[in-house]
């Protein structure tokens, strides 16, 4: 049966190809909520949810996007209403594209060091990333690895696009610093 | 243009290029050059993560309870299973007495 087949069945309430759905697709949307929270267990109950709501919603899917798309639209949504409701900070509306003095790039300034091509591998990176202020991670894994255009991550989040924009340059520079610090402390170990 | 003014632009610039007098600057400036080269980096490698991780059986479990209770879904006769096809070992208990008593009516006839 095609992705096609069962997601039209699953519209009319057949629940074994909304089991089907669920198995072509839980694996990107446990991963995008582990990334977005950092949690385990959050990441399992937001899942849960994604698939609940798309139980109750599939009927309006339309077509109009790939289902890929449109399912992992709503799951972002879910993980976002859900950091909402938990009152963690997302993104400042009020931030602007000035530098922090604790994590803005003027630190860089002066100082050359080795640069990280051909040093980060995949665990590290995840590794780093979890470790990225809740704020910053949102907007990384949105833009850097689930791939949304600034538009529609400010769109998503109410913030301004230059604010979108400012975030995800910090975690960038947050993300160096780790990846960097880690780098040096495998080395001492040797 | 020094790095303190460079940098003040840098989110700019890695979007969408710089003009002509920051590009200079990267060419002759280091310091910037290797931030710039790290960034760029950093970002590729984040776009060649994939999905890893599969959830838990527990997340299916909980998600045919709540469809269950909110009644949009039949009440599952095994464990694992929404509706719809029966479970692995109810449908070999079937097999088996089905081959058994096709082999006691052979036998029989």
């Amino acid at each position: 049966m095609s992705e096609a087949e069962a997601i039209d069945r699953a519209k009319q309430g057949d629940a074994v190809c909304f089991e089907l759905l669920y198995g072509l697709h839980k694996r990107r949307v446990y991963s995008l909520c582990l990334r977005m929270t950092g949690n385990t267990a959050e990441a399992e109950d937001l899942t849960q949810e994604a698939f609940l709501q798309l139980y109750r919603k599939i009927a309006t899917f339309r077509g109009e996007s790939a289902f890929s798309t449109w399912l992992h639209r709503l799951a972002v949504n879910v993980v976002l209403m859900h950091l909402r409701k938990k009152g963690l900070p997302e993104v400042s509306l009020e931030e602007t594209m000035e530098p922090q003095q604790e994590d803005g790039p003027r630190k860089d300034i002066g100082a050359r060091d080795n640069v990280l091509a051909g040093s980060i591998d995949r665990v590290n990176l995840e590794r780093a990333i979890e470790s990225l202020p809740p704020g910053y991670r949102i907007i990384f894994v949105l833009h850097d690895i689930e791939g949304y255009e600034h538009n529609e991550i400010a769109e998503m989040m109410g913030c301004s696009i230059g604010n979108s924009k400012s975030q995800l340059h910090k975690a960038r520079m947050k993300l160096r610093d780790l990846l960097k610090t880690s780098r040096a402390e495998k080395a001492a170990k040797r | 243009m020094n790095c303190a003014e460079f940098q003040k632009v840098l989110p700019y610039i890695i979007e969408s290029g710089g003009n002509a007098e920051e590009e200079a600057h990267l060419r002759e400036c280091d310091v910037c050059s290797d931030l710039v080269q790290d960034l760029r980096y950093i970002a590729e490698q984040a776009k060649l993560l994939l999905p890893m991780h599969d959830p838990s059986p527990k997340v299916w479990d909980g998600i045919q309870e709540n469809l269950q209770r909110e009644g949009l879904a039949k009440p599952a006769r095994a464990r694992g299973r929404l509706l719809g096809f029966p479970s692995l070992p109810s449908l070999s208990i079937f097999l088996l007495l089905f081959a058994a008593a096709a082999v006691g009516f052979g036998l029989l006839k």
